[in-house]
């Protein structure tokens, strides 16, 4: 009970943040944005065929109206439909949305898993060639491109030109069998681009850890090295861990999303997001911008319960 | 008797500064590192003068010749000389690399600056509030929304770049100040009547340095290599041609085999993103407080 | 006399730095009896804490290690054993007590967590078994209400009562020697006094032996028998508590016992204090470390590095040691 009294005052503070991201999307995009009247009007429109248009697609009104609109679609979750597809903006995202999710995921998690345990090893033999050997790998890992990464394991895994294991696009899944063929090669290309950061990130925070007074405690009474490592370190690591882990929930799900399915035309909410990109499809805009938003904000207030749940220094005030 | 191998010349000077370059010299990667960044410096400020490269545009090649004499790197697919191209880009990369580094780091030190010296009233809520906003939005969407805001000014892209890119700053420096605003000297500065504008900017600015260099590093990487996913995106480089432009247009000729342009395209990058990480990493290994001592 | 618990002889560590190899310690011997309490004196760098870590294996190892010498606990051998070894002693023969009572306890576990995983470790016992063990272990130290607060975690503490709960982790396995590094170092002057209260009794109760390392000679005067002073890596004095404060005999103590603030009767013009600083381990002079800083340096001190002489019960290392007429303290019968 008290956590949810606590997470609504946290999600109050967050409103103005919501309201920012909002109100700075919607100046940009719909307020600045391609005015598209004239694509709708076609050529030789008469001035109240224009006009006519104009008020349809809600020109004519004041901007802190249509501004309010856009607050109540995202209330709502009724965005309208698609400049482009005409389908429901709210079906696009509840069919689009779960195949995301199943595409992400696996790389996400084993990114981060392996990521710690490489950083354990690597914090475990601080200083010696172990050690170098994964830091070096990292900073090679961090050097390269994600694009680069896709292009360059498309066509080693999936063409004609490499191994030709896996299919090259679409997402024709049916059974587990079919996840598996086309999640293998997005999940090899996420786990390669974030094991460089990941696992330089925790080695850090491992390795501040192990130089904490209490480790050396551990160890002056006779604590074995698994011991130390595992009941003392790792659990005070875990806090700037998994904070790091839901702050990157929004980015990698969103960004990371965008560019694989668009390479790989796997439909999911990051193809849906460039395809509106690139033909200015503002309705879907608006609402992928509005939820991503609304999901880093919800992502702020679970971190900070997070917090008070791990921590016992903290308190629910 | 104690024995101790004989040092090397010790550093006479004692300023964070001095003690930094001496550890630094002894950083044999990041040494490595900086070597290759200038090298790719030099390219780029020969392109800059005319000196080579400018060639890149020209279509009269065949189509995707195999490297050789007349086409070092081979030709893309409308007959464009692919090394002509990839030295090219290198004037782009660092034409973006620096404006969005030292713009975007010149901005989160003022703005971090001011929000850690009024910590906790008004600027600094609005300043974190803003950098919250900033943060929450996805990048590729922000400069999408710009682009389509600004009608694809080619220069969309570095201002999209510099408006997220100094948020991290901003946090750094933030913290740092909120620490130096503590020190005595700031006390003392008060305490003779300085006024703050002076007390931001002279004393305790300057303290920041290591970390807005740092951090200009960083953002440097950061800008070529969200150049290419851009470019890809078709919200990149408009006019001139780039690294990123290059694999974007490659993403065409794999599918039939040709491979040149992308290897190219991305050794270039690679390059020069891993030269500058080892040269990032090693500064801020030389610069690290913590770690300079006596 | 009794045979020694804890001998160490001609103990030498380095540490590879980026300006080079440094002896922090540079030949360190001294003993312990059974059941006293050996005070380990000096500034800060002197060698006093690396000289502990050292007894118990705890020495960082890069970029630290034990070059030679010998640290003999019990008649055993204790450089040269295999970490292994090493973690059946910590804790259960030898315990070790740090500086920073903030710090030095697991912040996300209880006080019963971190205690019983001990008592657990070493003695075998059941986590029943062991919680009713450290609870009467804090009873002991003065914890008032043990049953409840043992699941209290660190922050919930004072530092006094945080350093006391560190003491009886220390003790629930009844270690025959206690390190205790600067213990009282970072309390405040009245929970100095009752800590340092509760070190001594403890002590004579069961009969620890315990090393105290500290700057502070008040502290020495209240809980030490004996005391080893130290001066940049060497041992420079060995005495009785009694006679190192009334004959002091190294130039070095003389000047450390001057420096102590006291109530005089009248108002000095200056705070008398060792003129100079402790020299660069890495570019030290031949001859005694001390020269710098001593008023009767003269060229044998300059040239040679004095040895540590020992009389009965007193060791100097110093060419030119204090001498006096009557007989020291330690010495009368």
């Amino acid at each position: 009970m008290e956590i949810l009294q606590y997470a609504l005052r946290k999600f109050i503070t967050g409103i103005p943040l919501i309201l920012g991201v909002t109100f700075i999307s919607f100046l940009l995009m719909v307020y600045f944005g391609p005015d598209k009247t004239y694509e709708l009007a076609g050529k030789n429109a008469t001035p109240e065929q224009i006009a006519e248009i104009r008020h349809q697609l809600g020109y004519d009104r004041p901007f802190l109206v249509r501004y309010g609109e856009y607050l109540r679609e995202l209330v709502t979750l009724d965005f309208g439909y698609s400049d482009s597809t005409g389908e429901r903006v709210s079906h696009i995202l509840e069919r689009t949305i779960p195949i995301s999710l199943a595409l992400i995921l696996p790389g996400f998690v084993l990114g981060n898993l392996l990521g710690i345990a490489l950083a354990l090893v690597a914090a475990h033999h601080r200083g010696r060639w172990l050690d170098k050997l994964i830091m070096g790998g990292s900073v090679v890992g961090m050097s390269i491109s994600f694009l680069i990464v896709i292009i360059a394991f498309q066509i080693i895994f999936c063409s004609n030109y490499g191994l030709g294991w896996f299919p090259v696009r679409g997402w024709n899944v049916y059974d587990f069998w079919d996840y598996l063929r086309y999640v293998t090669v997005p999940t090899l290309a996420t786990v390669f681009v974030a094991l460089g950061y990941n696992t330089r990130f925790y080695r850090a925070v491992l390795v501040e850890e192990l130089g904490r007074d209490h480790v050396r405690t551990a160890r002056a009474f006779g604590a074995p090295p698994a011991e130390v490592l595992f009941k003392h370190v790792l659990k005070n690591a875990m806090i700037p861990i998994i904070t790091r882990i839901m702050f990157s929930i929004p980015f990698v799900v969103v960004s990371g999303a965008l560019l694989i399915e668009s390479y790989f035309g796997i439909p999911g909410v990051g193809l849906v997001t460039y395809d509106a990109i690139t033909t200015g499809d503002q309705p879907v805009l608006k609402a992928v911008v509005g939820l991503t938003a609304v999901l880093f904000v919800l992502v702020l207030i679970l971190n900070d319960i997070f917090y008070k749940l791990v921590d016992p220094r903290v308190s629910l005030q | 008797m104690s024995a101790t191998a004989a040092p090397a010349a010790r550093p006479v000077s004692e300023s964070l500064w001095g003690k930094a370059w001496y550890k630094f010299r002894r950083d044999r990667f990041g040494m490595a590192g900086l070597a290759v960044v200038l090298v790719y410096l030099v390219i780029a400020l020969g392109v800059w003068l005319g000196l080579w490269g400018q060639h890149w545009s020209s279509v009269e090649g065949p189509m995707w010749a195999p490297p050789g004499p007349d086409y070092w790197l081979g030709t893309n697919i409308i007959g464009q000389d692919i090394f002509e191209r990839a030295i090219y880009s290198t004037k782009t990369a660092f034409e973006v690399g620096l404006v969005v580094a030292v713009l975007s780091t010149a901005l989160g030190g003022v703005l971090g600056a001011l929000a850690g010296y009024w910590s906790n009233r008004w600027p600094d809520e609005l300043i974190l509030w803003l950098m919250g906003v900033l943060d929450a939005i996805p990048f590729y969407l922000f400069v999408a929304a710009i682009a389509f805001a600004l009608q694809d000014n080619p220069y969309a892209m570095h201002i999209a770049m510099i408006a997220t890119f100094w948020t991290t700053t901003a946090r750094l420096v933030r913290g740092e100040v909120i620490k130096l605003k503590n020190f005595e000297f700031v006390e003392a500065a008060r305490a003779i009547g300085l006024p703050q504008r002076l007390i931001i900017f002279r004393h305790i600015l300057p303290n920041t340095f290591h970390i807005l260099l740092v951090q200009a590093t960083i953002v440097f990487v950061s800008a070529i290599k969200s150049e290419v996913i851009l470019s890809f995106l078709g919200l990149g480089v408009k006019d001139g041609v780039s690294w990123g432009v290059m694999i974007a247009e490659s993403t065409q000729e794999v599918q039939a085999g040709h491979f040149s342009n992308f290897v190219t395209a991305s050794a270039f990058l690679f390059v020069l993103v891993m030269a500058f990480n080892l040269f990032s990493d090693a500064l801020q290994d030389a610069l690290d407080p913590r770690k300079v001592s006596a | 006399m009794s045979r020694p618990l804890l001998s160490v002889r001609d103990l030498v560590v380095e540490f590879s730095t980026e300006r080079g190899l440094v002896r922090a310690i540079d030949g360190v011997s001294f003993d312990i009896l059974p059941g006293e309490t050996l005070g380990l004196v000096g500034e800060s760098g002197c060698g006093k804490s690396v000289t502990s870590l050292a007894i118990l294996g705890l020495i960082p190892s890069p970029p630290g290690r034990i070059v030679s010498g010998s640290i003999r606990f019990d008649g055993r051998e204790l450089t040269g054993l295999s970490e292994a070894e090493y973690r059946r002693i910590r804790g259960k023969a030898i315990s070790m007590i740090f500086q920073e009572p903030m710090t030095a306890l697991n912040p996300v576990y209880s006080i019963a967590t971190q205690m019983t995983d001990v008592l657990v470790r070493h003695q075998g016992m059941t986590r029943r078994q062991a919680r009713n063990r450290a609870i009467e272990m804090l009873a002991l130290v003065g914890i008032p209400d043990p049953a409840r607060r043992i699941d209290d975690y660190p922050h919930q503490m004072s530092g006094g009562m945080r350093q006391r709960v560190m003491i009886a982790m220390a003790l629930s396995c009844n270690p025959r020697l206690l390190l205790a590094d600067e213990p009282t170092t970072a309390l405040d002057v009245t929970t100095q006094a009752q800590v340092l209260d509760e070190m001594v009794r403890l002590q004579d109760e069961l009969g620890t032996s315990v090393v105290l390392v500290t700057h502070d000679l008040g502290v020495v005067a209240e809980a030490c028998d004996r005391a080893v002073v130290m001066y940049a890596g060497k041992v420079v004095e060995e005495a009785p508590v009694t006679c190192l404060f009334e004959q002091p005999r190294h130039p070095y103590t003389e000047g450390l016992l001057a420096s102590i603030p006291r109530i005089r009767e009248e108002k000095l013009p200056e705070l008398p204090t060792i003129p100079g600083t402790v020299p660069d381990l890495l570019q030290l002079p031949p001859g005694c470390r001390f020269q710098d800083r001593c008023s009767r340096a003269d060229d044998l001190c300059r040239r040679e590095e004095p040895a540590l002489e020992l009389r009965g019960d007193i060791a100097v290392a110093c060419h030119h040691p204090n001498r006096y007429d009557q007989p020291a303290p330690c010495q009368r019968s």
